[in-house]
């Protein structure tokens, strides 16, 4: 039956363009909240293929305070249906790239390089909002089915701030007519975390992911890893947590077989600092995973919160 | 051994585009070897804005616009289309994220990336008409630079070319302290084409205009998410959008900075759009908690590129 108003050339071609957008609030320590799955799902009732996802967290702040990345306290997490794509709340700056350069030799305001002020005074009393923006560009366009929502919630952990924070997300993609085959396996992105406690300046102790819970892969088949992505936090003075400009860090990344990835390498070497991320495309076999293990404390100036992801994807049946 | 596909950069610019337009000159985009040539992008280079001189203490890159035409061929749709609506710039802190070209910033370079590279007979060029807003005070130099890949002379011309295609929807320019609503026109975003065009992306930026009370037919400073701290005006910014048949591209009014997200403001869609089909975008500006004095004019383009026979155009 032909679809009412819409082009089949438009459509065989690759899809009608659609962005779905939805807003929600969460305070500090917040409870899991999540956004309104009708403003999230295809209501055109076909097949809808999602290939990125635009997130945003804004709230007020006093102005001429640290203007901190939430990238660290704002996590997300992501299923559809019974399918698993974020092992657990994943910080929301793990999901992609750095968005932009951090050639800059200063942390504060601005601040950190994914967070920009907005009009100072002109919101909530006089005080100053502030937006960070992140990009998650799925490994693999997903295929959400017909009738199925691919459904965020978000915490929010301890960042100090107190106020209520705006977040928005936005699925990018193309609706499918209603003749569109769903294939019997679909591409599922997964991200796997290793978000070990934080660290005190200096602290002589290690850090090691666990092995077979961390950064696993779970199913029963290949997981193709695409990208790593490692990123620091730093609590400056206060409560607000600025970026650690000079990464000391060195990191061990092996595999369940014990074969070396990276051996004792200053991340910031692996994990550029324009990006903070490592692009790659390999395979894990079902239950194995990767170990990483970083000496923690040395060389840092504050407490110290380290973020690992391993984003991929793996063949799901539908 | 001979290298295939030497790679090669045509450089023109022009100084003082005023509000008729400069084009640049012939045959500065030439390709002096004679061949056939592979466009990959053009880069836009602007010299001198942060330098500008009265009455702008500040000029950003949203002033200047562009037309380009190959042959009988345009390149871009309807009169003129501002060159930073054309793609992102090269260094990701200029981007809206951190200041982009105010006062004391470098001055930045938008690229042009075709979705498919241009095929350009030996001995052709591209025709550039560079063109300022008004009131744009002088001192502005403004280059193309064409990259791309020669020829070999063995090789056989296709019998169809990739001709890449921009056009843009400029919406009003509203003050603060009030809400507005806008909508661009059919012309605005369509495929005038009697050929399909491909759509690979619209890019949006919100140009802003500190000084638009005093001066409304002023400069573009910035945009929206500069040093400034104008990314307010992006964020009160919402944006819905239908094609011509009635299909929905954007259900909700979505916050402009997350539809078109920094760095790069695009919003890949990879779709078809038949002849003389449209995009249509509806823009509810929520600015009544902004800045009074400061207008905010959000803009919107639609790059691709479409399958041309090469004798339609080079005959």
């Amino acid at each position: 039956m032909r679809e009412l108003g819409v082009d089949d050339r438009m459509i065989r071609k690759g899809g009608v363009p659609l962005a779905l957008w939805a807003q929600t609030t969460v305070g500090e320590n917040s409870a899991a909240t999540p956004f309104d799955m009708g403003a999230l799902t295809n209501p055109f009732r076909t097949a809808y293929i999602v290939d990125r996802i635009c997130m945003m967290g804004s709230l007020a702040v006093n102005a001429g305070e640290v203007v901190p990345n939430f990238g660290q306290t704002l996590r997300v997490r992501f299923t559809l249906g019974h399918a698993s794509i974020s092992q657990d709340w994943i910080p929301i700056w793990s999901y992609g790239p750095r968005l932009q350069d951090t050639w800059t030799s200063t942390f504060t305001f601005p601040g950190s390089v994914e967070t920009t002020p907005g009009l100072a005074g002109a919101f909530v009393g006089g005080r100053e909002v502030v937006y960070s923006t992140f990009l998650w560009k799925l490994p693999k366009p997903l295929i959400v089915p017909p009738g199925t929502t691919l459904i965020p919630s978000l915490i929010r952990g301890t960042d100090g701030l107190g106020s209520t924070m705006t977040c928005e997300m936005a699925f990018l993609g193309r609706r499918m007519p209603p003749s569109f085959k769903c294939p019997s396996e679909i591409d599922v992105p997964y991200v796997g975390r290793f978000l070990p406690p934080e660290v005190a300046a200096n602290a002589n102790t290690y850090l090691q992911s666990q092995d077979r819970v961390d950064m696993t892969n779970p199913f029963d088949v290949p997981l193709r890893v695409r990208r790593l992505v490692y990123r620091l936090q730093v609590r400056g003075v206060g409560l607000f947590p600025v970026m650690e400009e000079n990464d000391p860090t060195l990191v061990t990344l092996f595999t369940t077989s014990d074969q070396k990835l990276i051996d004792n390498i200053a991340a910031r070497l692996p994990f550029d600092r324009t990006r903070a991320a490592w692009t790659t495309n390999f395979d894990i076999p079902p239950g194995e995973g990767l170990t990483l293990r970083i000496p923690a404390g040395g060389g840092l100036t504050n407490t110290a919160q380290y973020t690992f992801a391993v984003v991929g994807t793996r063949k799901e049946r539908v | 051994m001979e290298i295939q596909f030497p790679p090669f950069c045509r450089s023109g610019f022009v100084t003082n585009p005023s509000s008729g337009g400069l084009t640049i000159p012939d045959p500065a985009l030439r390709n002096p070897f004679r061949q056939d040539t592979w466009v990959d992008e053009i880069r836009f280079f602007f010299s001198g804005l942060t330098s500008a001189g009265a009455p702008q203490a500040t000029l950003g890159p949203g002033s200047f616009l562009v037309k380009a035409s190959l042959g009988r061929m345009p390149l871009t749709g309807g009169a003129f289309v501002p060159i930073w609506l054309l793609g992102r710039t090269l260094v990701n802190s200029q981007e809206s994220l951190t200041a982009l070209a105010t006062a004391g910033t470098a001055d930045p370079t938008f690229v042009w990336r075709f979705t498919k590279p241009l095929f350009l007979p030996a001995g052709e060029q591209p025709t550039l008409t560079i063109l300022s807003l008004p009131n744009t005070p002088n001192g502005v130099t403004v280059y193309a630079n064409m990259f791309g890949r020669s020829i070999p002379d063995k090789e056989k011309r296709p019998a169809y070319v990739d001709a890449p295609f921009a056009c843009a929807f400029f919406g009003a320019q509203n003050l603060g302290g009030a809400n507005y609503t806008d909508q661009s026109y059919e012309r605005d975003l369509m495929n005038p084409f009697d050929d399909d065009l491909f759509v690979e992306r619209f890019v949006g930026r919100v140009a802003v205009n500190v000084n638009a009370s005093a001066d409304p037919g002023g400069n573009f400073d910035s945009e929206c998410g500069s040093g400034q701290g104008d990314q307010a005006g992006a964020t009160n910014t919402f944006v819905r959008a239908v094609s011509s048949f009635g299909a929905v591209a954007v259900r909700d009014e979505t916050p402009f900075d997350l539809l078109f997200h920094a760095p790069t403001h695009s919003w890949h869609v990879n779709t078809w759009l038949p002849p003389k089909g449209f995009f249509k975008f509806n823009l509810r500006e929520s600015y009544a908690a902004l800045t009074a004095t400061t207008g905010y004019r959000p803009q919107i383009s639609m790059i691709g590129y479409r399958k041309v026979k090469l004798n339609d155009v080079f005959s």
